[in-house]
């Protein structure tokens, strides 16, 4: 069993479902020859050759009807935009295409595509290179918006999204891309989609997060430990379809809950749990339900970004405020 | 010792081969700080200040205002502080395409040994920017929850396999429950939590697990535990997930299905209905049509019809079209009877022309006509209208007796129960008789209680005969 990062984690995934699978395929650009902007898919275009890596274009919106028309006919491509930011030429595709395939064919046809892309800031990049947008698919019917956040979970959850009949957009946090590494075996194993990873348990407050904030959030919670506040951590995961019950559950046992997320606060994903929780366990809160998130601007560059991002800092102070109002 | 750095041009743009220096803002010598500005250069698409890689200070400009640097090629060497922030190990940003081959037309040639570096340089994993990486080995740990040990992945399967984890047989060390028991336990059922909620997928995706056999349903009350989503398993329970009885009640009994407009039939039937209810003062009476004396097997249908169609002679008030607004009554010679169908997009009542000219086996033909028409949707709109009395033989599912709806201009409507056997008083002693409920709704406007009883005489007397 090798000790690898989060990045390694998804060449691992891709790798592993290449060699079993020869109807999982690979593209996007720079994903063949040069392994990929990140290095996500180093090494495969060797293993499996150019037919199963292809280099394409600059042109996402290529990319992305390629991948429907592929899943559409059996395949099942695992597509990449280099960032985020470019993932929006992609979006007609993937929004009036791949979500729908299902439910215009009236279940004929499915879209087990994959669209991947390195997600959020924190890296230094330049402009539209540290976006995290994942609301933005979020709403779309159809669609799973799937989040992993630790090297182990983005093996076993891009195992899962490439065996999956419908289509899933896979945002890799590219800020904790290299930031640890973890023990994962490398056996085919998927983790399961559509629930919450419960990383932490706690009696006192929620502390609901997804993607790159993991990290500070479960700083946030070894801080408040150390304050004898007992924390628990939810790691979203699969952010659509929701698994609600398990943080249900949990506010119902805490009574309070700070959510935690990188993208601008309005409308932002963080919105809907807290509206969930309005809806269905106002009777258990003891607080209100209070929202750490990035500013309600464009990403700004490097000399400022760190101050987007919810800082340890920023979950412990709003913790603290949701447990000093009940 | 402190370490010596040299700082290679990242790529300012994306993919550019060279930039040209503007200023150095940070003189030989000098101390800097980890990202503060270290010296402007001008690209082909901007002018852009570069901030230092390192905290240390600058040993060396590897080239002055003017001169141009080639991406990849060496432009700073630093002197790092030891003490001062230092970004974490292979960060340093900036692009790394295959070495490039170091052509500067740089007045100072870059040194062989950093350019031989350059093309060395350990691949640091991203084309933009700078992530940072380390090698530290982290493993999550098992929480205990209820007094259970397993870790977050191991829970996660455990709830989308619905297996509820307390009654899982751990076989990890320390009684930690492992992946391969959660496995187990959900392929043999032995540990099925109780169905939650059917909140489920706003997504079409189908879940590629298949729920646990012999899942345990408990249906809670209405207003019992949240609401689910009227979608997937709308199956309800009393019990969260941890199988702890849920505390949250809603504040009121919420409706848990979407509001659907209504269509077509039922749209018309929802109209009629109410202005059938508005404007018709309506009064009921029933009896019950005693059968004993029936020879042999007959259409009760039929029957029934032929009944109707006495009474319509011997009391014509029942009969006929009544006006509210003008406060006419139209009293008809025929009997068109409208007979209410039930199918599942509403009720239609189409009418059977001449009643009163037809003989059982025509009723039959008529009745069984029309119920194809309507089934088939192939009935004209014009013969769902215009009867003069109705029928609704609601007796074939179940009720006895019911109060059914007068639809003006009509002002009678006779209701058929179900047909039931009964005990009956007769002359010394009691008999058991075959009994037909009968309800006569009309509308008191129109007609006399009087004439509504005699009416309905009539159909119990022509019911009772014998063929």
């Amino acid at each position: 069993m090798a000790a690898i990062t989060l990045i390694e984690g998804v060449t691992q995934a891709l790798a592993y479902e290449m060699k079993h699978d020869p109807s999982v395929v690979v593209l996007g650009e720079d994903v063949g020859v040069n392994g990929g902007v990140f290095r996500a898919t180093q090494g495969l275009s060797e293993k499996f050759g150019e037919w199963r890596v292809f280099d394409t274009p600059l042109d996402e919106t290529t990319i992305a009807g390629l991948t429907v028309g592929l899943a559409a006919q059996g395949m099942k491509p695992v597509a990449e935009a280099q960032f985020e930011g470019f993932i929006y030429p992609m979006m007609e595709q993937i929004v009036c295409h791949a979500a729908r395939m299902r439910n215009r064919t009236r279940g004929r046809i499915t879209c087990p595509a994959v669209f991947r892309a390195p997600w959020g800031g924190g890296i230094h990049a330049p402009e539209h290179h540290s976006e995290a947008n994942e609301h933005l698919f979020t709403n779309v019917p159809g669609l799973r918006v799937v989040l992993p956040s630790s090297p182990a979970r983005a093996y076993g959850l891009l195992l899962a999204a490439i065996r999956d009949p419908d289509p899933v957009v896979f945002f890799e946090p590219k800020r904790i891309y290299r930031q640890y590494k973890e023990e994962v075996p490398d056996d085919g194993e998927a983790l399961p989609l559509d629930v919450c990873f419960v990383l932490r348990d706690g009696t006192d407050i929620t502390l609901v997060t997804w993607g790159a904030e993991v990290k500070e959030t479960l700083e946030a919670a070894d801080a408040l430990a150390k304050e004898g506040i007992s924390a628990e951590v939810i790691d979203v995961a699969t952010l659509t379809p929701l698994d609600f019950d398990t943080i249900a559950e949990s506010v119902q046992k805490t009574g309070r809950c700070v959510i935690v997320q990188e993208a601008p606060k309005t409308a932002g994903f963080g919105a809907e749990i807290a509206a969930r929780i309005a809806e269905e366990c106002l009777y258990d809160l003891l607080a209100p339900v209070v929202r750490v998130a990035g500013w309600d601007i464009h990403t700004p560059l490097f000399r400022l970004e760190q101050k987007q991002l919810p800082s340890t800092a920023r979950i412990v102070a709003a913790a603290k405020r949701v447990l000093a109002a009940g | 010792m402190a370490e010596n750095k040299t700082f290679h041009l990242p790529d300012l743009g994306e993919g550019l081969p060279d930039a040209t220096i503007v200023e150095w803002l940070v003189k030989e010598g000098d101390s800097v700080k980890l990202d503060a500005p270290l010296v402007s250069m001008e690209t082909a698409k901007a002018v852009v200040e570069v901030p230092s890689p390192f905290t240390g200070k600058l040993l060396k400009q590897h080239g002055k205002a003017g001169d141009v640097i080639v991406t990849g090629a060496p432009l700073a060497e630093f002197e790092l502080d030891p003490r001062g922030k230092q970004r974490a190990e292979n960060a340093a940003g900036g692009h790394h395409h295959a070495p490039t081959p170091v052509a500067a037309p740089a007045p100072e040639p870059a040194p062989a040994p950093a350019a031989a570096k350059a093309a060395d340089r350990e691949d640091e994993g991203t084309v933009v920017g700078a992530v940072a990486s380390s090698n530290e080995l982290r493993t999550e740990q098992a929480g205990s929850v209820g007094g259970v040990k397993a870790v977050p992945a191991v829970r996660a399967m455990a709830k989308k396999l619905k297996v509820d984890l307390a009654r899982v047989q751990a076989t990890g060390a320390g009684g930690v429950v492992t992946m391969q028991d959660v496995k187990n336990a959900a392929a043999s059922g032995t540990a099925s939590l109780p169905s939650p909620s059917g909140r489920g997928a706003g997504g079409e995706g189908s879940a590629s697990v298949v729920p646990s056999p012999g899942a345990a349903r408990h249906h809670g009350a209405l207003g019992q535990g949240r609401q689910p989503y009227p979608m997937g398993e709308g199956t309800r329970s009393t019990l969260s997930q941890s199988g702890k009885p849920m505390r949250t009640t809603p504040p009121t009994v919420a409706a848990t299905g979407q509001p659907e407009q209504l269509k077509g039939v039922r749209r018309n039937m929802a109209r009629v209905m109410a202005q059938a209810h508005a404007e018709v003062v309506q009064t009921t009476i029933v009896d019950d049509a005693d059968l004993h004396q029936w020879l042999g097997k007959q259409d009760i249908t039929a029957r029934t019809i032929r009944a109707i169609v006495a009474a319509c002679k011997a009391e014509p008030a029942l009969n006929a079209w009544f006006d509210g607004q003008n406060l006419t009554v139209t009293r008809h010679p025929h009997v068109d009877l409208g007979i209410a169908v039930d199918t599942p997009d509403g009720l239609f009542v189409p009418a059977l022309r001449n009643a009163d000219m037809l003989d059982a086996r025509g009723l039959r033909e008529g009745i069984n006509r029309l119920r194809a028409q309507v089934e088939d949707r192939s009935i004209p709109a014009s013969e769902l209208t215009g009867y003069t009395i109705s029928l609704s033989n609601f007796g074939m599912f179940a009720g006895r007796y019911g109060t059914v709806v007068v639809v003006p201009p009509c002002v009678a409507i006779v209701g058929v129960g179900k047909l039931s056997h009964d005990v009956v008083a007769v002359m010394g002693g009691i008999e058991v008789h075959r009994r037909l409920p009968i309800s006569l709704t009309f509308d008191h406007r129109a007609c006399t209680g009087g004439e509504a009883a005699r009416f309905l005489k009539v159909i119990l007397d022509d019911l009772a005969l014998p063929q």
